[in-house]
């Protein structure tokens, strides 16, 4: 194999296209495994031309457990095509592959799950909340997570690329976690101005301190939200049934 | 086809859609309630219904983080039927709040029914440890598994759909769509809002500069208006 300095721009949409599928068959035993193989086949197609037997070998050792998140599967394609095309050892890679495991899940889980799309949910909350316009509310919500999750999908496959095997270095320096602290503290500031919004808003529509006692609810039992949810809407729903049929049963 | 197959039809696919978007395809979250709820609304004619349902689907799903290999409610597919169903049942609060409850306990089954499909794709999707593979062979394994999630999602939808019109429609015809029935369950609306948007503000407690003048920027903003 000759050394290889840069990906065609060809073979690299190809990856970041099939990184879209990443997940499709999420098991519980390899985990995104056979996903990242169908990942990373344009890549190894490309290095090893028309030797299948080295495509089938290289497929075989990329198929095994993996997992990461989603949107950083391209910065581990990338790191991992690296490798390959260095024809670094395959049990050098197996370790840095388990190595990249836990990181890449946990930077992903808290910029983006934890940070990014709450925010964003957020500001579609809000605008509905404030009577705005439902396509507003949902392009709102839609365009500005997709900006970040597509710029990391972009920004990953070529990061990946450059760093090969200082890839955790490369991660240390970028923004991520500057971005994840700052759309955590947005999302804050977001619930905050949602929940004092509702609070005032329904004053006039609801017993006065009816939406503030059920904050307070949900503030000191707020690990319980899902049942506790189920159990006003249950409440609510017998209370609006029953004062609906009493009547007619002669109560 | 009469207009009404037309649109669930119509919900069928965008139900699919929102159940592969969930996990297996794209995550651009149109599987999120907030927007899968409202496109529901759209096909079945009220995205203002769709939007509502919507609205405290998402709020609730904002607690939950899909971290690791954990089992969590799905989302997607039971936001698509509840905004579908209640946009074709005629509004009201009571069927609203009927709708999200039907939602609640058909995220449950869609999350039941994703660890089945992650089970199930132990065997379809994942190939012997560490042994050569053939394109062909991996390929087919991970498609396979993706059409197992359209497949699941599918039934999920169709199930749910059949089952949530049939409820809608018999609190529909029931007498408990009074003005004051439906004053009661638009309390319960707004207060499991509010329950839910607190329970989220206590989970990031420790910012509770951004948080409390957020609460004052809300307030005042709704003084405002």
């Amino acid at each position: 194999m000759a050394a290889v300095k840069t990906l065609p721009l060809r073979v690299r949409l190809e990856v970041l296209v099939r990184s879209f599928a990443v997940q499709g068959s999420w098991n519980y035993e390899t985990l995104i495994g056979t996903g990242f193989a169908f990942t990373i086949l344009p890549v190894l197609r490309y290095l090893h031309g028309r030797d299948a037997e080295a495509v089938r070998a290289a497929l075989g050792r990329h198929a095994v457990l993996f997992n990461s998140h989603p949107y950083l599967v391209p910065l581990a394609a990338g790191a991992v095509a690296r490798l390959e095309a260095e024809g670094t050892p395959a049990q050098t890679m197996e370790r840095f592959k388990a190595a990249l495991r836990a990181s890449l899940g946990a930077v992903g889980d808290q910029l983006v799950w934890s940070a990014w799309r709450p925010f964003c949910a957020l500001v579609g909350i809000l605008v509905l909340l404030g009577g705005g316009p439902w396509w507003l509310a949902v392009g709102l919500f839609l365009a500005l997570y997709n900006a970040l999750h597509l710029a990391l999908r972009v920004w990953g496959l070529g990061t990946g690329w450059r760093s090969g095997i200082h890839l955790a270095r490369a991660v240390r320096e970028s923004p991520l976690a500057r971005l994840g602290h700052a759309a955590a503290n947005g999302a804050a500031l977001l619930i905050g101005v949602c929940g004092g919004f509702l609070a005032v808003q329904t004053a006039s529509a609801t017993p006065v301190l009816l939406v503030p006692a059920a904050m307070m609810v949900g503030w000191f039992f707020s690990f319980h939200a899902r049942p506790l949810t189920a159990g006003v809407l249950l409440l609510a729903w017998l209370a609006a049934t029953l004062h609906g049929i009493l009547p007619h049963v002669g109560v | 086809m009469t207009p009404e197959t037309g649109v669930l039809a119509w919900l069928l696919l965008w139900g699919v859609v929102a159940g592969l978007d969930g996990t297996a395809l794209c995550q651009l979250m149109i599987s999120r309630p907030l927007v899968a709820a409202t496109l529901a609304g759209v096909i079945a004619g009220s995205p203002e219904r769709g939007a509502a349902v919507g609205l405290l689907l998402e709020a609730l799903q904002l607690s939950v983080a899909p971290v690791g290999a954990g089992r969590f409610p799905e989302s997607g597919p039971a936001a698509v039927v509840a905004g579908g169903a209640y946009a074709m049942a005629g509004g009201g609060a009571t069927l609203l709040i009927t709708a999200v409850l039907f939602a609640l306990l058909w995220e449950t089954v869609g999350g039941y029914s994703v660890h089945w499909l992650r089970t199930a794709n132990v065997r379809v999707a994942s190939v012997p440890t560490g042994q050569p593979v053939s394109v062909a062979e991996m390929q087919a394994r991970h498609g396979l598994a993706v059409a197992l999630d359209a497949l699941r999602a599918l039934v999920l939808v169709a199930t749910g759909l059949w089952v949530a019109r049939a409820l809608l429609q018999i609190v529909a015809v029931s007498p408990a769509l009074s003005s004051v029935a439906n004053t009661w369950a638009s309390w319960g609306y707004w207060a499991a809002l509010g329950l839910l948007l607190a329970a989220v503000g206590r989970s990031v407690a420790p910012r509770r500069i951004w948080l409390l003048s957020g609460v004052l920027g809300g307030a005042v903003l709704a003084w405002l208006r």
